[in-house]
């Protein structure tokens, strides 16, 4: 029975050592061994002969480790952590080490493969067809909806499973959509935070953090809702060693997580509550004149003045003519003058008062913004949040005296209904405090380049370029393709495809994708390496490349590099790579101009690898080719730093009023009403997990999903390797919820809410507060004892910030 | 010389990569792992922490074949299949004189570094991973880490510690006093497993 050796059975401490010793300092042991010579007669050298390349692992883990990719008889047999130009970027984790084992393991999908005609989808009956077969009815089909419905009748899903810029979401696939005038339902992953953020510092949606390295500068880390020892190892592995040097890190999270049990300070919260903690430590700083002044002057948008009667900013364009292509310059109070002026031409301006100017009533913004902030108090928000009114007061006496805080933030608030006032609202806290913009101080966990800006232009729009329509977002897909229109006019869809997506598994409220948006798709197009949910119910299954099989590039994540991606295997079986894939789609459809026969990798890659951005950094195919990777630092040796010298909002200073409130996507909602409360920062709470919800007297239990170090979101789902050592999904459960519903260890639950249902094995986990529960995330649907856990999560979005809610779900638990 | 390692336990995230490196570097068949990242925790399930909420903790142990200087397993072993490289401090395993008796297994504290192929070793994939020149694996044999004796002995250094994205796996001569892990253990509180056994491991923990 080789299970007697078994990988998961006595992975705890317990039953394996009786007793261990500490001894301080142990001495270096005595040792009578002579240092004779190393018998290295029968021993083999290191295998540096087999690197066939260089690469690098382009998950959404939102960390780019790069890898030596050894090879024999064409096969990968190692994947070895290689260098960046500093030590400390080198990365790993067991899921990019193990790779070999998504590109050769059983799941691999080899041919092209049709559903058996008359089978239902989902039953797994499959039919290996040829590629040609393929492409023929493929281009069958999208021509005749196309010529029936329109174009935008075929919609294109682009996930997250490639950070190849031509192979990956950005990358070729766009060119084919906007060639064929698809429709691309808005993104709505990971995106509250970005739109949160972007209203104090202007960087969008996805450039808001400094690079992992910055923290070395930082006083004090602050890992708020995120969990980067599970889930960002490569920047946690900076923060551990900013610890070593001194750094203090503190972690405020609902659930005693993983990295709060390294910090030196943790402090519990209730859910969803973060953006009133950030808003009343806003307001006891001010009432405590705890306030960075000299950067809130400097650096801030505080002494703008904002009009009573329209709410915008006093502008030069209120009084005269601008020019469209001038700048419509910012009016300040100067107390001197006691006048209006604009900004930069006084004395310095007064950052409060309310003043009448030409029979205009305006009031700085900081003004207002303090008026807002004062109905923030301490001891509300310890009712709030859970936290006691001291802990509140000290966290904001170190976000004032810290001398530069960074805070790790990512996607842990991002999950919820109102993740984007939670975001907000720590963006004006940090821009009160003068945490953001110099060393040490800003948001760290996603660091995307932004100097280098690639030619995507020149990769998307091909002769014939009709662009993809984008009307309404991912979370009304399935209304739409269940009623066949969109806001009250014809909207027909008639197929999608899955482009490095698994939409399936990933999206909320997997009964809408399954129940109404599959029944109403004549077609679905899987593209991928495994099983997915998402290729398990399509009609046609296309085998793609993985990433150790193409050429590639990508700007990294977190990192200052673009990094090359050697083709260092052939791809398997019958599988082909995105560019070969599109370009045999292109031409199949009649667009042979956007996709010549001729066209390999390196025609789009040079596309999108031109222009002034480009040179500027001396980045081309050639040296990447050469070098491996290429430094995008702009201040040398400098870790980059979010609005070093100015941030990216029209005046170039943070803001502490938003002049212009929109909505990140228009799809036709109403906004009105919320529009003249979008200017100031304020706190709502969350739809379902706030304790106020209607949601909260029918089901007591928050449910979120763990981001483990097993998956990257569904990928590496059924890695065998990973598998030995994390066979199945696990629900977890707080002690105080298990013993009211007496679930022991390892029983069978039902979890379940009005959306749906899983049954799953528990198991109790007492870093869970009462009320909350959790489960690794990535576990397909087949991997279920019944159901799945993205049947139970919260469908809808926000009006404003139209991001997928996750974690803004409650369910109930009994035992089976 | 005398290798051995220091594991930083304060920088060790329990991550798995040291243990997944070292089964594709080794070729390990299925379910063997030479190297497990055991939960120091609350429960018997991985990763479950001890305490209540708030006040929880936890520590993550990763364990392989101990190295010791003075080997439980080589006192036993009736052939000599087991047995101390004096150059080097390395516990080796002959799998050719192996005959299976397992007295080793039985004598080493350590439960689960030495593992037993009862029946012809399977595998995941249909081809070699890992170094070219790591022994192959037989049935009826007892086996464990060897500290990469493959590499060691060309000029390398252990798969697991490149591996480690902790940075918190350290190797090197503890008879060197200058050596990053003769230094480490003398200045860091750390600890061994199981000293009362007598086996005086060459694995230290830095708590
Ligand atoms: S999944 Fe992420 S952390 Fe793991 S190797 Fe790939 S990039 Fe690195
Ligand atoms: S840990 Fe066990 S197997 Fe390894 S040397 Fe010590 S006694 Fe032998
Ligand atoms: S030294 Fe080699 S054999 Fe031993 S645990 Fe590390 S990787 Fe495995
Ligand atoms: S790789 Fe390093 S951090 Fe991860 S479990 Fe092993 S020793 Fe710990």
């Amino acid at each position: 029975m080789s299970n007697r050796n078994s990988a998961q059975g006595g992975l705890t401490r317990r039953g394996f050592l009786k007793a261990t010793s500490a001894a301080a300092g142990a001495a270096v042991i005595g040792s009578n061994l002579v240092g004779c010579a190393f018998d290295a007669a029968n021993a083999g050298e290191p295998t540096e002969d087999e690197i066939a390349g260089y690469g690098v692992c382009r998950s959404n883990c939102m960390q780019s480790c790069r890898y030596a990719a050894h090879v024999r008889d064409g096969k990968i047999v190692r994947l070895e952590p290689a260098d960046y130009g500093e030590d400390l970027y080198r990365g790993s984790c067991l899921r990019g080490m193990s790779y070999m084992h998504r590109i050769y393991g059983e799941n691999r999908i080899k041919y092209p493969l049709r559903r058996v005609d008359g089978t239902e989808r989902g039953a797994g009956e499959w039919e290996r067809i040829t590629w040609d077969e393929a492409i023929a009815e493929i281009a069958q089909k999208f021509s005749s909806i196309a010529e029936e419905y329109g174009p935008q009748a075929v919609v294109f899903d682009f996930g997250t499973g490639n950070y190849g810029e031509i192979q990956g979401q950005t990358g070729i696939f766009n060119r084919l959509g906007s060639v064929m005038g698809v429709s691309k339902p808005a993104g709505m992953n990971d995106l509250s935070t970005g739109y949160g953020i972007d209203r104090v510092l202007g960087t969008g949606l996805m450039y808001f953090a400094n690079e992992a390295k910055s923290v070395l500068d930082s006083s004090h880390i602050v890992v708020w809702g995120s969990n980067p020892v599970h889930s960002t190892p490569q920047n946690w592995r900076w923060m551990q060693r900013a610890k070593e040097q001194g750094t203090r890190i503190i972690t405020i999270d609902p659930v005693k997580s993983a990295t709060a049990m390294k910090s030196d300070e943790y402090y519990p919260i209730k859910p969803t509550t973060d953006g009133y903690l950030a808003l009343a430590m806003s307001n006891y700083i001010i009432e405590n004149d705890l306030q960075d002044v000299e950067f809130i002057k400097k650096r801030t948008t505080a002494p703008f003045l904002v009009r009573q009667d329209t709410g915008m900013l006093l502008r030069k364009s209120d009084f005269e003519e601008v020019p469209e292509d001038a700048e419509d310059e910012f009016y300040v109070w100067d107390p001197e003058r006691n006048t209006a002026v604009l900004y930069g031409t006084g004395a310095d301006p007064a950052l409060e008062g309310s003043y009448e100017y030409e029979g205009i009533t305006v009031t700085t913004s900081y003004t207002l913004l303090k008026e807002q902030l004062s109905q923030y108090v301490v001891a509300d928000a310890a009712a709030e949040t859970g936290m006691t009114e001291e802990t509140i007061e000290h966290l904001a006496r170190m976000f004032a005296e810290g001398d530069a805080i960074s805070v790790n933030i990512s996607f842990g608030m991002d999950h919820y209904n109102n993740g984007y006032q939670s975001c907000w609202a720590i963006a004006i806290l940090m821009a009160l405090t003068g945490n953001v913009g110099r060393d040490g101080a800003g948001f760290t966990g996603i660091y995307l380049n932004t100097a280098l800006a690639l030619n995507i232009p020149g990769l998307w729009a091909a002769p014939g370029f009709k662009g993809m329509t984008t009307a309404f977002p991912m979370t009304l897909l399935h209304e739409v393709a269940r009623d066949q229109e969109y806001n009250g006019e014809p909207y027909p869809i008639k197929a999608m495809v899955a482009i490095l997506s698994n939409s399936a598994s990933n999206w909320p409220s997997q009964t809408n994708y399954l129940e109404e948006l599959l029944p109403n798709l004549d077609f679905l197009l899987a593209m991928d390496m495994e099983m997915t949910d998402t290729a398990r119910y399509s009609d046609m299954i296309l085998p793609t490349a993985s990433f150790y099989e193409n050429e590639d590039f990508r700007k990294a994540h977190n990192l200052p590099y673009i990094v090359h991606q050697d083709k260092v295997i052939d791809p398997p079986f019958e599988a082909k790579d995105d560019v070969e894939i599109a370009g045999l789609i292109g031409r199949a459809l009649g667009y042979a101009e956007a996709f010549p026969e001729e066209y390999t990798f390196d025609d789009y890659a040079n596309m999108l690898l031109s222009g002034p951005a480009v040179e500027a950094f001396g980045v081309s195919l050639d040296r990447l080719r050469k070098d491996g990777y290429i430094e995008l630092r702009t201040v040398p040796g400098k870790p980059g730093i979010v609005g070093r010298e100015k941030f990216p909002t029209e005046s170039g200073l943070a803001q502490l009023y938003t002049e212009k409130p929109a909505p990140r996507v228009m799809y036709g909602q109403d906004v009105t009403e919320r529009f003249p409360k979008e200017h100031l920062v304020y706190y709502r709470p969350s739809a379902e997990v706030s304790e106020r919800s209607e949601a909260a007297k029918t089901y007591p239990l928050v449910f979120i999903q763990e981001h483990t170090r097993w998956r990257t979101h569904s990928q590496w789902f059924n890695s065998p390797i990973l598998r030995e050592l994390d066979p199945e999904p696990l629900f977890k459960i707080s002690p105080e919820d298990a013993a009211d519903r007496g679930i022991a260890d390892r029983d069978v639950v039902e979890v379940f809410n009005d959306r749906g249902h899983m049954v799953v094995k528990a198991i109790i986990d007492p870093s869970l507060p009462k009320g909350m529960t959790r489960m690794p995330k990535g576990w397909q649907r087949d991997q279920f004892i019944e159901g799945g856990y993205q049947e139970l999560t919260y469908p809808h979005n926000d009006e404003w910030s139209v991001a997928f809610n996750f974690y803004d779900t409650r369910v109930d638990v009994k035992k089976r | 010389m005398h290798y051995g390692f220091a594991i930083d336990q304060e920088r060790c995230i329990g991550c798995h990569t040291c243990a997944v490196a070292c089964k594709i570097e080794n070729n390990l068949p299925n379910e063997i792992w030479w190297n497990r990242i055991l939960t120091d925790g609350g429960s018997n399930e991985m990763d479950i922490p001890r305490g209540s909420f708030p006040d929880n903790s936890i520590d993550y142990l990763p364990v392989n074949c101990q190295h010791c200087e003075n080997p439980a397993c080589v006192r036993v072993c009736p052939v000599g299949a087991t047995y101390k490289d004096e150059a080097t401090g390395i516990v080796r395993q002959d799998y050719d004189k192996c005959i299976g008796c397992r007295m080793c297994m039985a004598a080493c504290p350590y439960t689960g570094v030495r593992s037993f192929n009862w029946q012809e070793p399977e595998y995941m994939l249909d081809y070699t991973l890992g170094a070219k020149d790591s022994p192959e694996h037989q049935r009826h044999t007892v086996e464990k880490c060897t500290m990469c004796w493959h590499r060691v002995a060309g000029g390398g250094e252990p798969e697991c510690v490149k591996a480690c994205p902790g940075r918190a796996r350290i190797w090197g001569d503890l008879d060197d006093p200058n050596s990053e892990i003769s230094k480490l253990i003398s200045s860091r509180e750390c600890k061994q497993l199981l000293p009362e056994e007598g086996t005086k491991p060459s694995v230290y923990y830095l708590v």
